[in-house]
């Protein structure tokens, strides 16, 4: 394509006929131009489905349902080649040798609709080489079997130009073939005891409906044989788990339910024996059947919470070009694959892969992720430079000392796993409480039993403990916490806060002192116009000369100037012989002049602003005065934490007059303000006091983040704050921090709610029952109930859950 | 018929789907849908006034209704099954019908069925067991073809190009298992002759088999085949994915695993023990839950999609089918509850509630899925929007007249009966009286029958015109890529192929076993050990047996219930409560499940045998305003001694107690009870040539009716009180 | 009632059957993806003898 002719339109009511997004710079059409695209990803995506013969994509998608937001299309800049390497191929396809076929697995950006599904398992009729695609909505994992021979790259960018990018996962992910395995499991346990019960009931009803003689005994032994399979097959779960717990002292819910089931079904093998008809199979075979059922729900229901946060960290760019002697040229490979002294290239906008020296070129790199302020560094020459930093300004090239786990990011990470094993899961309150619980269970059970066997006899005495034991089984107990926790894991999911663990929540409400990190936190990170000066006046508006220079700057400074303005709508001149040199500004020359941006020196410096000057041929046009400005919203979430009785500290690399100027602007008393602490410094003060919580950058405060009881990122790379921090919060701003405090201090309530639910249905279950007043049967359904008003008490949930739900539109 | 061409192009085949056969069961659908409704208007308007039966032996209500329900049970619905089934399965499967000549063998087979056994019925061939009234050569020949049936959808399955099967094949597999399973147990028959047998069950054992049949053909031939319709047809027509496919998948599996007892909610208050009754009611309400969960997911799946309903045809139908169907699944449920089946149990409100079912589910559906086919396999677009629009309405209304009419004459009818003045005398102690009273009801029933069979012509208009613009165009062949596990190796011998098919081979063996164990164990099973014990009930002698099956061919079952139910007003009306014992000698049970006219369990001895020849030539002689056809041709047609010998030999075998003599002189036995009642009927004017008619026959088997139990109770063997004997 | 003898049997029978299916199909992995078969039925597959687009309504 010729050079693409874009013109600029303000806004306009016009939706991309690729995607239907609002178009807001128009990008039109070459060869029929009436179509228009909101980018060039679309157009690119457009072109070529026309150009294959699939447009009735815009068919099926105009009617097919649409299900998720859809993310913008990037233009597809990889180019795959690292998945040709035999590396590569071993660790993530994996061969059949009769079809003689290989098979790989991605997951991809951007699935919505039916039409991606349709396109998508489309894909054997576009390329000859794919045998066979298919793709899991719900997970948008897409499954592809190709020839044998054929290049995973190729067949890889011709899924991303479809604007689907793919990102390989590793074939022998044992987690997931170890969950489905787990799964079947379930549904398989599931679907033996449901036949059981529901067939044990059918005999059952007939025995209640007052079957009697031959029919009676033969009725009984069915419901015996039928429940065979339930108490040795279905029930499996729950001896192992009462059998594990045992063993190890510590008492957990499954024990009383073993207790009952292997009770019940021995009395009632014994009753069938004496020819009477008061068997338990009934009762045991419902519970087990509705125990499974619900445990099954709730593990759903929370899987659902955790994964789509764990979903987003795939991204991070997975190639880097490395010199091959032998050929003279720079080849991709994987950068996991990357050994000592290997001489690799680094493009602008790329991370250093590795630890090393540079070699040749001189750039400017954001070592934000490690020194965590983000004004950047200049690198040149034989300069030592880190991975996990990213090169800003131009290509250079480096040569590799340490990979992975040697380097220093990778230190800090592997520290930051050790650390996290130590802090082993606090006991909840609730799992003492439901300890002391059962134990007191079993006594009362034993008292029960011993009573009924004096006075009433025996099988009196047995079905009563029976139903004691079953009705008294603290299903709601352990059901009502998890469920709410997982339940506002779920909303916070939705909303955009992810929650790595239950105890979370409980931590945040019982923190007493908020720690803040001042850069890229409290403040936007990134330096705003603040003061704007023109000192001469000329016949070109400045506003335009500086906008249209700074548009092709790499420079953050240039970068976030540029975008400010471009919301003011400053129109852009025509820029020629534009010339970015690190460090010391852009030049360029506009109709005939040519001007200059330049860092001013110190003394312009008015009340410790950083200023930058407009320069027409030496001599000074404007100066613009640069601040890290404050979050509006900052305030008014340290008065909501003051409100909470939680007292706000700040911590900050930067030096004393920024964070006291914050410190006074937001009215934190002077000595809750610590100015330029290290991270280790930080790590330090973290961990002298208890009862804290640590809200940062999840790069460079990370083991400070670590260290503290709940650790929340606010901004960094998804990959190092999720390991690092307790919550990571995806929207940008600290908006969300007053919701996640709010929704914490919730979630307890709810939980004291249920828990109160279920201790007053244990004690009325457990008197009825141990005064004969409710059957084995009557309490196996009773049990269920008890489960169902706790989690209708979680989902009907307190008022200001309801409230937050409808405001984000958050659906369970 | 172009066979599969599996042209290994690498890994994508062609194929292309086998539409003949489907179009010929549309057509088949549709003929024999309308030769039913033709057949239930008249026997509504029989009903309405006795003068429709235009006194023609083979078009009376008595044998008439019978080809009805059959017809429209197993013609036009079941013609509609294997056009969907097969439609919906290939599309699904990706893949062509596993056998073309088997699929159309067994369309011929079907359609010689339905021709065959419809005549028969017109006959009087019947086997006197409610919806399975076709004799026995036609049982085979239905069992035959529904394995082919079978094995071509499991076959296709085998072959299939897409991974999952989708929740509606699930549908199809389970709807051919069961409804293999029922109709070979209900049918076990010992032929006496070529177009007449016997059950092997007798009495309670056999009314329990049947309607264990009876429910579960309507679950499982007019319910479950078209849940799985439904889940293929209303997302495709609404273009919409299922509301919840987890909640599908929970839906068809519990159905599934309870393989349910609901059959003895047509047996409650009879002489079934009381704990089956509690079971079928319990169980009963219980199907409430998949039934509505089914009803949710299919009406739910149309959110975002409702202004469409308004104006496309295929959804109207399909919405209205789907909500027909949730509220024929409340009012079951709601029937099955004892104290309410007390008042509905031989109404006309459960006339009422099958056709809620039947024409608001199984019509509507039909209709709504031949719509969404025709257009798509014909290659043409829909002749006139307007003229279906015209049928849904028409078909609405209809049903709606019919229901409302059933359920007004139903309620009517059964407060009547029960009703008792504080004297506890009977308020309406003449039958006649409740039945002239809802005939005006029996009219509005009528015409709501028109306005449905209008609507039905409306359609066949239709189609007729779309199939008519038809362009021809050569079969399109579409290409997916095969599932590498179930590739067939295109040399693998027949037998290595079929074991190849797990799923078939295992389906045949499961059924062959189950058929081979059936035999040999039922007929031991239900004759010795459980007759033995002495009772006083007398076996029919060879002229009441004969009367008796004069009763089946006459259909009379339809109109008169043989059951006296335990209740004051019956007790009252009728005499002494039945027994499980007294229909220990019945092969088939004859209880019935409508009253038109009054219960015949205690007839016996009631009238004198002048009172019944009276009443079978001219019925309003009697009675008057009575809506009785008349059966003037008993008095012409001899009954049919010369098999005589051959029933009582089968009856013997069956365990009944025929001594070796009564056997062998059995004809001269029969002729001279038959003499008897001609000479009583010769002194009042009757010919002395009707002894070897079969009304003779007929009035014997009547006199003997409830003869026995007077005996017992003047013996003193059975204590008779109001609420009921032993 | 002695015909439950026979009736109950076939009950199992026909259940065990049924539970027979649902254990094969959990181990064919026919319940691990519950949300897109419900999207994929919808996709009509096109002809690929025709290339001009049938006139169906959808």
């Amino acid at each position: 394509m010729e050079r693409d002719n874009h013109t600029y339109v303000t806004e306009s009511s016009l939706a991309c006929s690729h995607c239907g997004e609002k178009v807001i710079s128009e990008f039109k059409n070459l060869d029929d131009n009436l179509h228009v695209f909101c980018c060039s990803g679309c157009r690119a995506v457009f072109n070529i489905l026309s150009s294959k013969g699939l447009s009735e994509y815009y068919e099926l998608k105009q009617k097919g349902p649409t299900f998720r937001a859809r993310s913008p299309i990037k233009e597809v800049q990889e180019s795959y080649r690292y998945m040709d390497s035999k590396e590569f191929e071993e660790e993530f396809a994996n061969y059949d040798s009769t079809t003689k076929t290989k098979s790989v697995r991605f997951y991809l950006e951007g699935i919505h609709c039916l039409a991606c599904l349709w396109l998508l398992e489309k894909l054997p009729e576009i390329n000859r080489d794919v045998k066979s695609s298919r793709l899991d909505l719900s997970s948008s994992v897409f499954h592809v079997t190709v020839d044998e021979k054929s290049y995973l790259s190729n067949i890889a960018r011709e899924i991303a130009e479809l604007g689907y990018p793919p990102h390989p996962l590793s074939s022998n992910a044992d987690l997931d073939a170890l969950e489905t395995k787990e799964n079947r499991k379930d549904l398989s346990r599931i679907g033996v005891s449901a036949f059981c019960a529901m067939n044990i009931m059918l005999y059952s009803v007939s025995l209640y409906g007052g079957a009697s003689g031959a029919f009676a005994s033969k009725f009984g032994w069915t419901t015996f044989f039928l429940s065979l399979p339930v108490m040795l097959y279905s029930a499996i779960p729950f001896y192992k788990n009462a059998w594990s717990t045992l063993k190890k002292g510590i008492p957990s819910i499954d024990q009383p339910v073993a207790l009952a089931l292997i009770v019940g079904t021995i009395a009632g093998f014994i009753e069938l024996l004496q020819g009477k008809n008061e068997t338990y199979f009934d009762s045991l075979s419902v519970l087990v059947f509705l125990l499974l059922f619900s445990r099954y729900i709730l593990k759903k229901a929370q899987k659902k919470g955790l994964d789509s946060s764990l979903a987003g960290s795939f991204f991070g760019n997975s190639q880097t070009r490395r010199w091959n002697p032998d050929k003279g040229t720079f080849e991709e490979i994987y950068s996991r694959f990357l050994k000592k002294s290997d001489l690799i290239k680094v493009m602008p906008g790329e991370i250093f892969p590795a630890d090393g020296v540079m070699t040749k070129g001189e750039t400017y790199a954001d070592l934000s992720l490690l020194s965590g302020e983000s004004t950047p560094q200049q690198l040149n020459v034989n300069q030592n430079v880190f991975s996990g930093t990213t090169n800003l300004t131009n290509p250079v090239e480096m040569k590799v000392d340490f990979t992975s786990h040697e380097t220093r990011l990778g230190k800090i990470l592997e520290k930051i796993q050790t650390d996290r094993s130590e802090k082993s899961p606090l006991l909840t309150t609730v799992d003492k409480f439901s300890h002391k619980f059962i134990i007191s269970l079993f006594i009362l059970s034993a008292i029960v039993l011993a009573i009924n066997w004096i006075l009433l006899g025996a099988s009196t005495a047995i079905s009563r403990t029976l139903s004691l034991i079953i009705v008294t089984c603290p299903c709601a107990l352990a059901l009502a916490t998890p469920l709410a926790l997982s339940r506002s894991l779920n909303l916070a999911a939705k909303a955009g806060i992810i929650i790595k663990s239950f105890d979370v929540i409980e931590r945040i409400v019982r923190a007493k002192k908020i720690f803040f990190d001042k850069t890229g936190t409290l403040t936007y990170g990134t330096l705003s116009i603040d003061t704007w000066e023109d000192l001469t006046k000329i016949d070109v508006p400045t506003k335009e000369i500086i906008f249209s220079l700074e548009k092709q700057s790499k420079h953050p400074v240039g970068v976030s100037i540029y975008s400010q303005l471009k919301e003011e709508g400053t129109n852009e001149l025509p820029v020629t012989d534009f010339f970015e040199h690190a460090g010391l500004g852009v030049s360029g020359t506009i109709n005939g002049q040519t001007y200059q941006i330049k860092k001013l020196d110190q003394n312009f410096k008015q009340e410790n602003l950083n200023t930058v000057g407009l320069f027409r041929n030496d001599d000074l046009l404007t100066i613009i005065g640069l601040k890290d400005s404050l979050r509006p919203e900052a305030r008014d979430l340290i008065g909501k934490i003051r409100k909470m009785n939680k007292s706000p500290y700040i911590v900050s690399g930067d030096n004393d007059e920024n964070v006291s100027r914050i410190g006074s602007e937001l009215g934190v008393n002077r000595e809750n303000l610590y100015s330029n602490y290290s991270p280790e410094e930080k790590h330090q003060l973290v961990s002298s006091s208890e009862d804290l919580i640590m809200i940062g950058d999840g790069a460079n405060d990370a083991m400070a983040l670590q260290k503290s009881d709940v650790g929340i990122a606010v901004s960094g790379s998804v990959e190092v704050s999720l390991r690092a921090a307790d919550v990571y919060i995806t929207t940008p701003g600290i908006k969300s921090i007053s919701n996640l405090m709010e929704l914490s201090s919730e979630t307890i309530k709810l939980i004291k709610r249920n828990l109160i639910i279920s201790i007053f249905y244990n004690l009325i279950g457990a008197t009825a029952a141990s005064m004969g007043f409710i059957t084995p049967l009557t309490a196996a359904i009773l049990m269920p109930i008890s489960s169902l008003t706790v989690l209708y008490s979680t989902i009907y949930g307190t008022g200001w859950l309801r409230r937050w739900i409808k405001t984000t539109e958050v659906t369970l | 018929m172009s066979t599969e061409q599996v042209s290994h192009q690498g890994e994508m085949e062609q194929f292309s789907y086998d539409d003949k056969v489907v179009k010929k069961y549309i057509l088949a659908s549709l003929f024999w849908g309308f030769a039913a409704l033709l057949a239930g208007v008249t026997i509504a308007f029989q009903l309405s006034s006795w003068k429709f039966n235009f006194g023609l032996e083979w078009l009376t209500f008595g044998r008439l209704r019978p080809l009805h329900t059959n017809a429209a049970i197993f013609a036009f619905v079941g013609n509609a099954i294997f056009a969907g089934v097969f439609y919906s399965l290939q599309r699904l499967a990706k893949a062509r019908l596993f056998n073309s000549f088997m699929a159309n063998f067994q369309f011929w087979l079907w359609q010689l069925i339905i021709a065959g056994g419809g005549l028969s019925l017109l006959l009087g061939y019947s086997h006197g067991k409610e919806y399975a009234e076709l004799e026995w050569p036609f049982d085979i020949a239905i069992a035959i073809a529904w394995v082919l049936f079978g094995v071509n959808i499991l076959g296709t399955l085998w072959k299939r190009r897409e991974k999952h099967i989708y929740v509606a094949i699930w549908f199809y597999i389970s709807t051919f298992v069961t409804v293999a399973v029922l109709h070979i147990v209900n049918s076990i028959e010992i032929p006496v002759s070529l177009m007449k047998s016997y059950p092997v069950y007798a009495g309670v054992q056999d009314a329990l088999v049947q309607w264990w049949y009876g429910h579960n053909a309507v679950a499982f031939f007019l319910t479950t085949p078209f849940l799985g319709l439904m889940y293929y047809f209303v997302p495709k027509a609404a273009n919409r994915p299922v509301y919840s496919y987890r909640l599908s998948i929970i839906h068809f599996w519990s159905l599934i695993f309870l393989y349910i007892w609901a059959g003895p909610h047509h047996l409650l208050y009879s002489t079934l023990p009381e704990w089956a009754q509690t079971v079928g009611m319990v169980f009963s309400v219980a199907l409430w839950a998949p039934s509505w969960g089914g009803m949710i997911n299919g009406l739910l799946t149309l959110r975002g999609a409702w202004d469409k309903v308004r104006r496309d045809p295929v959804l109207k139908f399909l919405a209205t089918a789907v909500t027909f169907y949730g509220m024929a699944t409340f009012e079951g449920p709601l029937m099955s509850i004892k104290s309410v089946n007390h008042l509905a149990h031989f109404t006309d409100w459960v006339v009422g509630h099958v056709h809620s079912g039947t024409i608001g589910w199984n019509y509507m559906m039909v209709a709504g899925i031949f719509y969404f086919m025709i257009p798509r396999i014909w290659n043409t677009t829909l002749y006139s929007v307007k003229l279906a629009n015209l049928q849904f309405w028409t078909a609405t209304i209809g049903l709606l007249m019919y229901m409302m009419s059933m359920w007004t004459a139903g309620i009517t009818q059964g407060l009547m009966w029960r009703a008792l003045d504080d004297g506890g005398r009977l308020v309406y102690p003449q039958f006649i009286e409740t039945v002239v009273k809802i005939i005006p009801m029996y009219w509005v029933r009528a015409f709501g029958g028109v306005l449905i069979l209008i609507g039905f012509m409306f359609m066949l208009y239709n189609i007729f015109k779309t199939i008519q613009q038809a362009k021809k165009e050569e079969e399109p062949v579409y290409q997916a890529p095969a599932l590498s596990s179930a590739k067939p190796e295109a040399h693998a011998g027949t037998h290595r192929k079929l074991e190849g098919m797990p799923m078939v081979f295992t389906i045949l063996a499961l059924l062959a076993i189950l058929v081979g164990s059936l035999i040999e164990l039922v007929p031991t099973l239900t004759s010795h050990k459980y007759l033995a014990q002495k009772t006083f009930m007398k076996p029919y002698s060879p002229l009441e047996l004969v009367g008796r099956d004069v009763y089946i061919k006459e259909g009379c079952y339809v109109c008169h219930s043989q059951l006296v139910r335990p209740s004051p007003d019956e007790y009252i009306r009728y005499g002494t409560v039945s027994l499980a014992e007294e229909h220990v000698y019945d092969r088939p049970f004859q209880w019935g499940s409508r009253r038109i006219g009054p219960d015949l369990a205690r007839v016996g001895g009631k009238y004198n045998h002048m009172w019944h020849y009276k009443h079978m030539i001219d019925p309003r002689a009697v009675t008057p305003g009575s809506i009785m056809p008349v059966y003037d041709w008993l008095e012409t047609k001899k009954y049919d001694h010369k098999t005589l010998r051959k029933k009582m030999k089968v009856m013997a075998s069956l365990g009944v107690p025929y001594s070796e003599d009564e056997i062998d002189n059995a004809i001269e036995n029969a002729k001279a009870q038959a003499m008897g009642i001609a000479n009583e009927l010769s002194e009042s004017g009757v010919s002395k040539d009707i002894a070897d008619k079969e009304m003779v026959a007929l009035i014997a088997y009547l006199q003997k009716l409830g003869a026995d139990v007077k005996q017992a109770i003047k013996d003193g063997k059975v204590i008779d009180k109001a609420g009921g004997a032993e | 009632m002695s015909i439950i003898y026979i009736l109950a049997p076939i009950a199992l029978f026909l259940g065990l059957f049924g539970v027979a299916a649902f254990l094969w199909a959990v181990n064919k992995g026919q319940f691990d993806d519950l949300e897109t078969p419900a999207n994929r039925m919808l996709i009509e597959d096109e002809p690929i003898n025709k290339k001009n687009n049938k006139g169906k309504e959808l």
